[in-house]
């Protein structure tokens, strides 16, 4: 089996210039140009702006895996005729129109992926009660990643055991009281610098999508 | 069926969410071997808490779920957020309801994980066939089919082994 690659956080260098929220619709603005993009040069170029914005953020980027989607994509997509044939492969013509139209959609969902990676932060805050609940979970959450080297895969269950008790005690006499610390994180506000990014980033992507249609 | 008026058990529906999450980001850290492979560690919490949540619990978690995963992996506006969503509910509904339909002795967990299993794999087709791929993508499911039986032998086997011998979740259930 595979070794597991140690727990490694990289550095995200767009949560000290854009606040999460901002990042979000930053994001879904970015995903709706990229959705209402015509040609596939368009969505392509869409693609490695959302590559780049994710690696930015910190985010682990498996280029065989996009690599993987987008070549599975177009195949499947040429297995539907389409357009000028380009070669022949026995009964199975290679066309152009389903090679450009898969590679469009293949650099869409990648792309989707991208801007997805890039605009989420696990510091966007959700409103009502749902918020609540989320903050508690991601507090426990983040108790356990702190906790997992307690786990000896050896004796998986006997130190999983140990572990749920430790931060959510059952035992008769245990503290009863289940809440986790919740931890505020002020987030400070949208930097000139962030606003310059979104900027340039918005705009030559909305015309990106507007003209290339 | 009647409307449950028992109160929703917030902090064991967190600390649950928590743990679906914890093992989403462990599979997310091992190297897949076949690219889309999941293993499907996350939904252990659903699987195991079963047994004691109410169906709105249930719910809640699976919420907790999709879009904590969503959140902590930074996919959740994207496709993988919808098929995430589409095949945790399908996938939920059929262990659900085979949980609470059939008698505890006539299957097992590791039946209803399987169940649980094959009906997420059948919308993950669906939705790869109606959105991602285009309908001839449809010849891959039965290679899908076969990955989706084992992993979700695996996973019921795991989640009967945890429900059989933790003592954590023994004293668990003696509170519910």
């Amino acid at each position: 089996m595979a070794k597991a690659k140690p727990y490694k956080k990289r550095a995200d260098r767009l949560s000290s210039r854009v606040h999460p929220t901002v990042r979000f619709f930053w994001g879904l603005g970015l995903l709706a140009c990229l959705v209402f993009a015509g040609g596939w040069e368009a969505r392509g170029i869409l693609m490695f702006l959302g590559m780049a914005l994710a690696l930015a953020s910190g985010k682990r980027v498996s280029l065989p895996y996009f690599a993987f989607l987008i070549f599975t994509v177009v195949l499947f997509n040429l297995l539907l005729p389409e357009g000028k044939v380009w070669v022949q492969l026995g009964p199975w013509p290679v066309t152009e129109g389903a090679f450009f139209l898969g590679l469009g959609k293949g650099c869409t969902f990648a792309g989707l992926v991208f801007f997805s990676l890039a605009s989420i932060s696990r510091d966007l805050h959700l409103p009502g009660k749902f918020g609540a609940l989320w903050a508690k979970t991601f507090s426990w959450y983040e108790q356990l990643m702190d906790e997992r080297r307690v786990l000896k895969p050896r004796a998986l269950l006997m130190s999983i055991d140990r572990l749920l008790e430790r931060l959510y005690p059952t035992r008769p006499g245990a503290i009863s009281s289940h809440e986790p610390e919740v931890h505020q994180h002020r987030k400070a506000a949208t930097r000139v610098s962030g606003w310059v990014l979104v900027t340039l980033t918005l705009v030559p992507a909305l015309v990106l999508s507007v003209v290339w249609r | 069926m009647p409307r449950s008026t028992k109160p929703v058990r917030t902090d064991l529906v967190a600390f649950f969410g928590a743990l679906s999450l914890f093992f989403a980001t462990l599979e997310y850290l091992f190297p897949k071997p076949i690219p889309f492979f999941r293993l499907g560690l996350s939904n252990l919490p659903l699987l195991v808490s079963l047994g004691f949540f109410s169906f709105r619990e249930q719910l809640l978690l699976l919420l907790l779920k999709v879009v904590g995963t969503g959140i902590v992996n930074g996919t959740l506006a994207s496709h993988v957020f919808l098929f995430s969503t589409g095949a945790t509910l399908a996938s939920f509904l059929v262990m659900y309801g085979l949980y609470r339909v059939l008698p505890t002795r006539a299957v097992s967990l590791t039946g209803i994980s399987l169940a649980g299993a094959l009906a997420s794999n059948a919308v993950q087709i669906l939705l790869a066939m109606t959105i991602v791929y285009g309908p001839a993508s449809g010849v891959v499911a039965p290679w899908y089919f076969g990955l989706g039986t084992f992993t979700g032998l695996a996973m019921g086997w795991g989640a009967e082994t945890f429900q059989n011998h933790s003592k954590w979740y023994g004293r668990l259930r003696g509170q519910g």
